[in-house]
């Protein structure tokens, strides 16, 4: 609707009124479901929503789920909103007026769920706003960070993540540390979100944690020391492009602030492997190359000599 | 710190110094005292001269306004001492010249003027403007005329060289310009002039700029050309062609015209302007109407538009017809210096003509610019009216010139014409369903008119008194039925000014002894009562029923009873809900507070004053009643849910209980604040209301409730500081004691109390706001008591004294009091950063924002390092130990995560600091940054990169350190040290070509991308290197080496897959700069080597790079073309991807087929996706394919659907070749110039110009109802076949049919909100009005067709008055809108297709009553 409306206010929040829903950030959910369908999967069964209140998040979850889903078998399907709010109640949701770091949230949700883990966890959780850029993200990367711990404790292998995130000047540090647990990182921001504020989304899809590696929520434990240990050495590269290409490399560790230190130690990294260290010599990239390679690589890739084995 | 100010020994001198040269002005020295005054005076002089050159010691921020100050006084009683006659000053005067103001002290007096002026605020600013004019008067009294010549032309040289956006500049040369010929800064600068244009699009510079070029030029005719016209030509060349370059631009128009040509021309000789016109060669109409307008203002051309002086009438029309042109076009067309000027028929016309375009206005500036203008011109009509009829009547009385009698006569009579013509045009764009900016814009004319007195009958109280003149004739508004219908209609409206401006006419119709009978006859109390309260209790149009409350209340003659009846009901709902707090969750009890409000507001209580006061006893007693029944809802703190148990699976909704309660909390508040405004009320009285307010504030949760009881507590705090100002420090004290011993759970923010305190201490009047300082130290003693450990409670009473501080310097009224207390404050934000408990961090940092806020004013705006050091003095050092010490814990081995916070907030401030030069306050904090570069806290490397940024005075050395101390060791200190570089390289590359440093940089590629492991750090570099290559030319060598490197190391990593976010960015990085930068001949490789990776955000790149540069010509396209289909179906590409690859296949001819685009549109696909695939669907349009197309399109035309999804049907259709043949296709086109978004309609509106109405191309973007009314001309001239009437009749007669008047009105339960229609912007009636003058206008007859049709509607129309024994009234069914524009439609339907029952339809209609718009209604 345009500038002619009786509420000065938008349009989403006019349409969050006449169609019920508790906030106008509901329709930031639905949109963010319109274009990656997360939602509409019909073996969608346990959702959680964190820091839920008022509850728009959910009123979208419950009417996915249960009013609009075609399913027929709804009954396994379960909604638990957490958040340190009450909340008025919400049909088919679960809420839990919990502290979304505590280890017993996470076994009150599990309980709920009969132990089984989660497909879908969402957050729509933001501090109280400054307008200081640098301090407001760095607050909200916090409390991402606080509910992806409780994520990666319970989202199922190939689950969904969806969290509001700050888009400030470099968002690459969150999509460092989300790319680390995740096959697909992609920010997005829906048009229900006001284009003048910094808010967008970060959708996590396919969670995909070290296979070595099981995160275990303390009170006790820094955010820090929970990732540690998040190693992604499970990934083998087994095509290797003809020259210089090392071999299975370490990886780093989960950057909880964003240090790059776990790349410190400089004998590990000043020399190449063994195994191709014998051609290094050969192989001086800084000298202009007489044929560009792409042909080659193009060829390798037609053939499917260079694939993707994971 | 202590707010006790400590005077330095300087300071102290400077006011006495300042004091005596007050005290000793001319008039008081005489013989007796003159030697002893006269030596003080010069030895003050020397003091002060001796300050300037000893650097101006300990001058802070408080007092530095001393100094500039006390000289201006010195300088000055030194001039009126020389120029006194009868002083004798000889002696003084030759101290002046020869020791005092020598040319050297008025040097260094000149350069402390220059220097500061640059970093000081407005204050400073004026002070010191004031002591050049000062210094230039004494010197022009004191030196001979050659010597002050050399003097002023050596400042003037030295003027020029200070940078030109300083305004330092500007204001010197304007204050030189009278004593100087300045056609030499021409010649010594002939860029001046462009270059001063050019910064007058700056808010900062426009004013000083402008005048001083105003100065200069004014001061060039004057002294060069000697004020000799035959000059003028040449004058103007010398800067016209500047102002045309900028002029055109928007940013600069307004200021240009506002501080250069309007003060020009004004002092210019009238050939100037006419001159200038002549010269223009490009007539731009915005220019040329802006510049008309001028000379119009000031008098050089009176009527620029008449006998086609400067355009023609056409030409004025077709401007009009223009959002752009039509408010400056109006405004030429209707102004006057000279009110009573006889307005020329063509004025008249013209406007009658174009009216309609200022209703539709959205825009609410333009909609107050064109009433503003209309104002104007409703007065020049009566005052031309006035003065023609008072003439007429001179020459009648002296039997003179028959002709020019009538000829004035005539024009009254034109005038009259004019007004009322305008009346009925007012009354259809107030008809039910017309658009809120013409009820708006309507209602507001109307004022003017009845202001303007064109009613006789219209009380004098009303008439504007500041224009007084009387109208030769009377146009009776206010006895008009249609308009009184109309305005009660209205009382309904959605919107709240509609409301208020209705019942505001219609108390004016009311004071009007003619118009009682009207409403006598009209009126129905009864039902209108009805109707209110019905109106009432519903949650929505509750304020809606309020008002006709009021209404009625005003009309009826008993008012006392129906206070009495109100109360009554009133009293009972509150009873009710107290009895049953589920069953009458949902009442009417804040609408009949907000009904009483009005009320009371209205009754006279000096008549009534017996009654009054039990009258508000017991108003107040309902007050609280209600408050009790409602507190338990909006208090209520449990965890186990949001409401009391009570209510759980009660069947009501929790908004809706809430809501009720919310609304009956505010209503009553707005009802106290009446009270306490209007009426007298005991000492008791006002305890009660105080304490209410209190416990409101300290217990309700929600914000909204607790802030719509604010205007109430605002109200009793100005009362009590009237009457009972003990009250307020009563409430005051109540307040903090409660904020220090509060348990209960409110909210972080400490919910309603920092609003109690701040809004009590606004009321204070008494000076020096003692009340605010006694507050103020209460709150920073308790917010500093010390901390229990290991408590994380929102209600900590020091959480709260922080939330009260913050308050106040948030309040607009309190914040400029507390000035001395922002040292405290800051430093109390600063020290509790680090505090365990969160709630207090948290709060620190709001307080801390808001003083920053303060501080440092908008986001992006930063200040001379030096001023701030001085203006908070021990804030350097409290910065440097905050961030040192938190840089040291956090490093250290027992590190606390928050101490990140402190290091933030300090690196924040920095980040708003520039250095000085000179200053070297900011060097120490250097080597903490630098610490902070290499801190594992990503954000704080990025943010110490910025800082570093900020502080560098030599970009040079410091991006050497920076690469000198780059190692992939420490891969922190390294990623660090990048984003500084980052930051710092562009600039300093900018300015200098430094080829040895681009080298050693992209030497660092070795160690940097090959040697490197991390991606994050490699993306880093990458970023850095492709800032290098966009600012600087790179020899080819040098780029080729680099670009292999890049090269051979993506296509290496691209095929390496691993879940890592940070490769994924790092390979998109490198594609994007090869695809920039890589030799063109492999692109096509590249980018199938980008749709080829594995990596999503690599082939992003890809496709995103496509998007904009593929143009499938390549030898390749059957790969691409295979590679870009196969990804179309992969199932899990991402949906911004696959958009991508639909817009870029669509691009080729053939190969998205109708079958694939109709499976994009039909599947789950992403709205990027659909959207991209309609647009697409343009190409497939063909007659063949025609209707499978359109009838996919369809789905989109329509309101419900999303903007973006109408916009792209849009496109579509414009970018097909035969839209234009298409009789559907334009009427679609035509449907979209009354969407409800604007782009919309302009995009609609701009095709048809162009394309089917083909006028001139500045013509395409005329306003979007002109092209409606012009398509449905143009439209049937082209179409006339049976099959483009009937699609025209099936359009009208689907709006007809499409709603059924006949069926009753449903209630919703539980509902909160009306639903609006997803257009607002459609007037239906006046475009189904369009269709069946179109159908008109083909000549064919449709009678045949619909007249059974039409018969049917007819009779059930009939039926239904018979049947129900109907009579419309005010409010009644007819003000419907859905009824009125359909029974309007019949109407109009029967007199041209059935006019035999015209006469008898129309007797039907008035004997029912029916709306009286709807019997008088035609087009107009």
């Amino acid at each position: 609707m345009g500038k002619s409306s009786k509420d000065k206010r938008d349009l989403y929040y006019r349409k969050a009124k006449e169609q019920g829903y508790r906030a106008r950030s509901a329709f930031k959910l639905l949109q963010l479901n319109d274009q990656f369908h997360f939602l509409d999967d019909p073996n969608l069964k346990r959702v959680v929503d964190l820091c839920a209140a008022p509850g728009s998040w959910s009123q979208v979850l419950s009417r996915k789920l249960f009013d609009e889903s075609p399913s027929s078998d709804k009954e396994d399907r379960k909604i638990v909103s957490v958040d340190l709010q009450p909340m008025s109640p919400i049909p088919h949701v679960t809420t839990l007026q919990a502290d979304i770091t505590h280890p017993k949230t996470l076994a009150r949700i599990l309980k709920l769920f009969g132990n089984e883990k989660a497909d879908f966890v969402c957050s729509d959780g933001a501090p109280d706003v400054t307008g200081l850029h640098d301090l407001d993200e760095y607050v909200q990367q916090q409390l991402i960070m606080s509910a992806l711990q409780l994520t990666a404790c319970i989202l199922k292998k190939g689950g969904t993540f969806v969290a509001k995130i700050f888009r400030g000047r470099d968002i690459d540090m969150l999509y460092s540390q989300l790319g680390y647990l995740f096959d697909k990182i992609v920010c997005a921001k829906p048009r229900s979100s006001r284009g003048t504020s910094l808010e967008a989304f970060i959708v996590c899809l396919g969670y995909n944690p070290p296979s070595n590696w099981t995160p275990k929520l303390d009170v006790n434990t820094s955010v820090d020391e929970f990732f540690q240990g998040c190693f992604l050495n499970k990934l083998c590269i087994s095509d290797k492009l003809s020259h210089w290409n090392e071999e299975e490399r370490n990886i780093a560790e989960f950057m909880a602030c964003g240090s790059l230190q776990s790349f410190d130690s400089d004998a590990t990294y000043h020399d190449l492997p063994s195994s191709v260290a014998g051609t290094s010599s050969s192989l001086d990239p800084v000298q202009s190359p007489t044929n560009p390679p792409y042909k080659k690589a193009l060829e390798l890739k037609r053939s499917g000599k260079l694939t993707r084995s994971v | 710190m202590t707010t006790d100010v400590q005077f330095s020994s300087q300071e102290i001198e400077l006011f006495r110094v300042k004091e005596f040269l007050i005290a000793n002005n001319p008039a008081k020295i005489n013989n007796e005292n003159k030697d002893a005054v006269l030596t003080q005076i010069e030895h003050d002089f020397r003091y002060l001269i001796q300050y300037i050159k000893d650097g101006l010691p300990n001058l802070n921020e408080s007092t530095r306004l001393i100094f500039p100050d006390t000289f201006s006084i010195c300088l000055l009683r030194s001039h009126q001492i020389i120029a006194s006659k009868k002083i004798d000053s000889q002696e003084f005067l030759s101290a002046v010249k020869e020791q005092l103001l020598t040319e050297a002290n008025a040097n260094i007096i000149f350069e402390y003027v220059l220097d500061f002026w640059a970093d000081g605020g407005a204050p400073l600013m004026n002070a010191l403007r004031d002591l050049f004019s000062k210094l230039l008067n004494l010197l022009k009294i004191t030196y001979p005329m050659s010597t002050l010549k050399d003097v002023l032309f050596n400042w003037m040289n030295e003027i020029l060289e200070v940078p030109s956006t300083l305004r330092v500049q500007y204001y010197l040369i304007d204050a030189l310009s009278s004593d100087f010929d300045l056609y030499y800064i021409i010649e010594k600068k002939p860029h001046f002039i462009d270059n001063s244009f050019s910064l007058m699009n700056s808010d900062l510079l426009a004013n000083s700029v402008g005048k001083c070029i105003v100065s200069l030029l004014l001061n060039i005719y004057e002294k060069h050309f000697k004020k000799n016209e035959s000059f003028v030509q040449e004058w103007i060349q010398l800067w016209k062609s500047c102002a045309l370059k900028y002029i055109h631009d928007k940013q600069y128009t307004k200021s240009i015209n506002l501080y250069i040509m309007i003060p020009l021309f004004k002092n210019m000789p009238n050939s100037a302007f006419t001159l200038f016109l002549e010269c223009m060669s490009n007539k731009d109409p915005s220019l040329l109407l802006s510049l008309l307008k001028i000379g119009q203002e000031l008098g050089i051309e009176e009527e620029p538009f008449c006998d086609n002086k400067y355009t023609t009438v056409d030409s004025v029309n077709k401007l009009i017809e223009q959002d752009e042109y039509k408010l400056q076009v109006f405004e030429i067309l209707t102004f006057s210096t000279k009110k009573s000027k006889p307005i020329r028929p063509f004025v008249f016309k013209t406007i009658k003509q174009y009216l309609y375009v200022f209703f539709v206005d959205t825009e609410l500036e333009r909609r107050n610019y064109f009433c503003s203008s209309m104002k104007h011109f409703i007065f020049r009509t009566r005052d031309c009216a006035y003065s023609l009829a008072r003439d007429a009547r001179k020459l009648k009385k002296a039997e003179k010139f028959p002709d020019e009698q009538r000829e004035k006569l005539a024009q009254v009579e034109e005038a009259r014409a004019f007004l009322v013509w305008l009346c009925n045009f007012i009354k259809y764009n107030l008809a039910p369903g017309t658009l809120y900016q013409a009820n708006v814009t309507s209602l507001k004319l109307m004022h003017i008119l009845i202001k303007s007195g064109v009613d006789k009958s219209t009380p004098q109280k009303f008439l504007d008194n500041q224009n007084k003149r009387e109208y030769p004739f009377s146009i009776p508004i206010l006895q008009d039925v249609t308009f009184l219908r109309l305005l009660i209609d209205l009382l309904v409206s959605n919107y709240a000014d509609v409301r208020e401006l209705s019942k505001e006419m219609l108390f004016i119709m009311i004071s009007a002894d003619e118009s009682r009978g009207l409403f006598l006859d009209t009126l129905d109390a009864n039902a209108l009562k009805w109707t209110a309260t019905s109106l009432l209790s519903d949650y929505e149009k509750g304020d809606a029923g309020a008002t006709v409350y009021e209404f009625i209340f005003t009309v009826m003659g008993s008012q006392r009873s129906f206070i009495d009846q109100t109360i009554d009901i009133l009293a009972q709902m509150v009873q009710n809900l107290q009895n049953d707090s589920i069953g009458c969750a949902e009442n009417s009890i804040g609408p009949h507070f907000a009904a009483l409000s009005l009320i009371l507001n209205k009754f006279n209580s000096e008549e009534n004053h017996q009654d009054t006061s039990k009258i508000i006893s017991k108003l107040i007693n309902l007050v609280l009643k209600s408050w009790e029944a409602t507190r338990n809802v909006v208090c209520h703190d449990s965890a186990h849910g949001i409401l009391p148990e009570k209510y759980a699976n009660c069947g009501v909704p929790d908004q809706v209980i809430i809501s009720h309660a919310f609304r009956a909390i505010k209503e009553a508040s707005y009802l106290l604040e009446t009270i306490l405004k209007k009426y007298p009320l005991t000492r008791d009285q006002l305890d009660s209301i105080g304490d209410l307010f209190i416990v409101q504030l300290s217990t309700i949760r929600h914000s909204g409730a607790f802030q719509a009881v604010l205007p109430g507590l605002k109200a009793f705090c100005i009362r009590c500081q009237l009457e009972f100002p003990a009250i307020l420090e009563e409430l005051l004290s109540k307040s903090v004691k409660s904020l220090k011993s509060k348990t209960q759970h409110i909210t972080r923010r400490s919910g309603g109390l920092p609003f109690l305190v701040t809004t009590v201490l606004s009321a204070e009047v008494t000076k020096g706001r003692p009340l605010l300082q006694k507050t103020f130290e209460n709150l920073l003693l308790v917010a500093r008591l010390p901390i229990p450990p290991h408590q994380d409670e929102f209600d900590l009473p020091q959480v709260n004294a922080i939330n009260c501080i913050n308050a106040i310097f948030v309040e607009p009224k309190l914040s400029v009091h507390c000035t001395s207390f922002v040292s405290e404050a800051l430093e109390l934000a600063l020290l509790n950063f680090d505090c365990d408990i969160w709630a207090l961090r948290n709060c620190s940092i709001m307080l801390f924002t808001s003083l920053q806020n303060r501080i440092f004013g908008k986001v992006g705006r930063s200040v001379s390092a030096k001023l701030f050091f001085t203006k908070y003095s021990g804030l350097r050092q409290l910065l440097l130990n905050i961030l040192n010490s938190s840089i040291a814990q956090y490093s250290g081995s027992e590190r606390k995560s928050y101490q990140i916070e402190s290091i933030f907030l300090v690196l924040n401030v920095l980040l708003r600091l520039r250095p000085t030069a000179g200053y070297t306050g900011l060097k120490e904090f250097n080597v903490s940054v630098y610490e902070c570069l290499s801190n594992e806290n990503w954000k704080i490397r990025d943010m110490a990169s910025r800082v570093l940024h900020m502080l560098s005075e030599n970009f040079e050395e410091e991006i050497r350190k920076l690469l000198d101390l780059a190692s992939i060791a420490k891969q922190n200190q390294l990623h660090g040290h990048l984003l500084a570089l980052q930051q710092l390289v562009p600039q300093y590359l900018s300015g200098t070509r430094d080829m040895e440093l681009i080298q050693r940089i992209l030497e660092k590629k070795r160690m940097l991308l090959l040697e490197n492991k991390c991606f994050i750090t490699k993306k880093a570099y990458l970023k850095l290197t492709c800032c290098i290559l966009e600012t600087c030319d790179i020899p080819d060598s040098i780029l080729k080496d680099y670009i292999s490197t890049l090269r051979n190391t993506f296509i290496a990593e691209n095929n390496e897959y691993v879940v890592d976010g940070s490769k994924q960015l790092y390979l998109a990085q490198i594609l994007d700069m090869l695809l920039k930068y890589e030799d063109s001949i492999y692109l096509d490789d590249i980018c199938l080597l980008g749709l080829y990776s594995p990596f999503y955000e690599a082939q992003l790149s890809t496709l995103q790079y496509m998007n904009t540069n593929f143009h499938w010509e390549t030898t390749r396209n059957s790969e691409f073309l295979e590679q870009l289909q196969l990804l179309l179906r992969v199932p899990d590409l991402l949906p911004m991807a696959k958009a991508l690859v639909v817009k870029i296949l669509s691009r080729k001819k053939n190969t998205l087929s109708l079958t694939t685009c109709t499976d994009l549109l039909k599947t789950n696909n992403s709205e990027d996706t659909k959207l991209a695939a309609v647009s697409s669907l343009s190409a497939k349009l063909s007659s063949q394919t025609f209707h499978q197309v359109w009838n996919l399109l369809q789905g989109f035309f329509a309101d419900s659907c999303s903007k973006d999804f109408r916009l792209a049907s849009l496109e579509c259709l414009t970018a097909y070749p035969e839209s234009c043949k298409n009789s559907r296709i334009l009427l679609q086109l035509y449907n979209f110039l009354w969407d409800d978004d604007s782009e919309i309609r302009e995009k609609a509106s701009f095709y048809l110009n162009k394309n089917f109405i083909q006028t001139a191309d500045w013509e395409y973007n005329r306003n979007t109802s002109v092209t409606a009314l012009i398509f449905t001309k143009k439209f049937v001239d082209v179409f006339t076949s049976s099959e483009v009437v009937e699609e025209l009749c099936l359009q009208l007669f689907q709006y007809l049919n499409e709603y059924d008047m006949f069926a009753a009105e449903e209630s919703a339960k539980n509902c909160l909100f009306t639903i609006e229609k997803d257009n607002q912007f459609i007037n239906e009636l006046q475009k189904a009005m369009h269709i069946l003058n179109m159908i008109k206008l083909t000549g064919r007859d449709i009678s045949k067709c619909y007249k059974d049709q039409i018969h049917h509607l007819k009779s059930a129309l009939l039926e239904h008055f018979n049947t129900e024994d109907f009579k419309d009234s005010p409010l009644g069914w007819c003000s419907n809108a859905e009824i009125f524009s359909r029974i309007t439609l019949l109407k109009e339907l029967i007199q041209h297709y059935s006019p035999s029952d015209y006469e008898n339809f129309i007797n039907v209609l008035t004997k029912h009553s029916v709306h009286p718009l709807i019997i008088s209604y035609s087009q107009l």
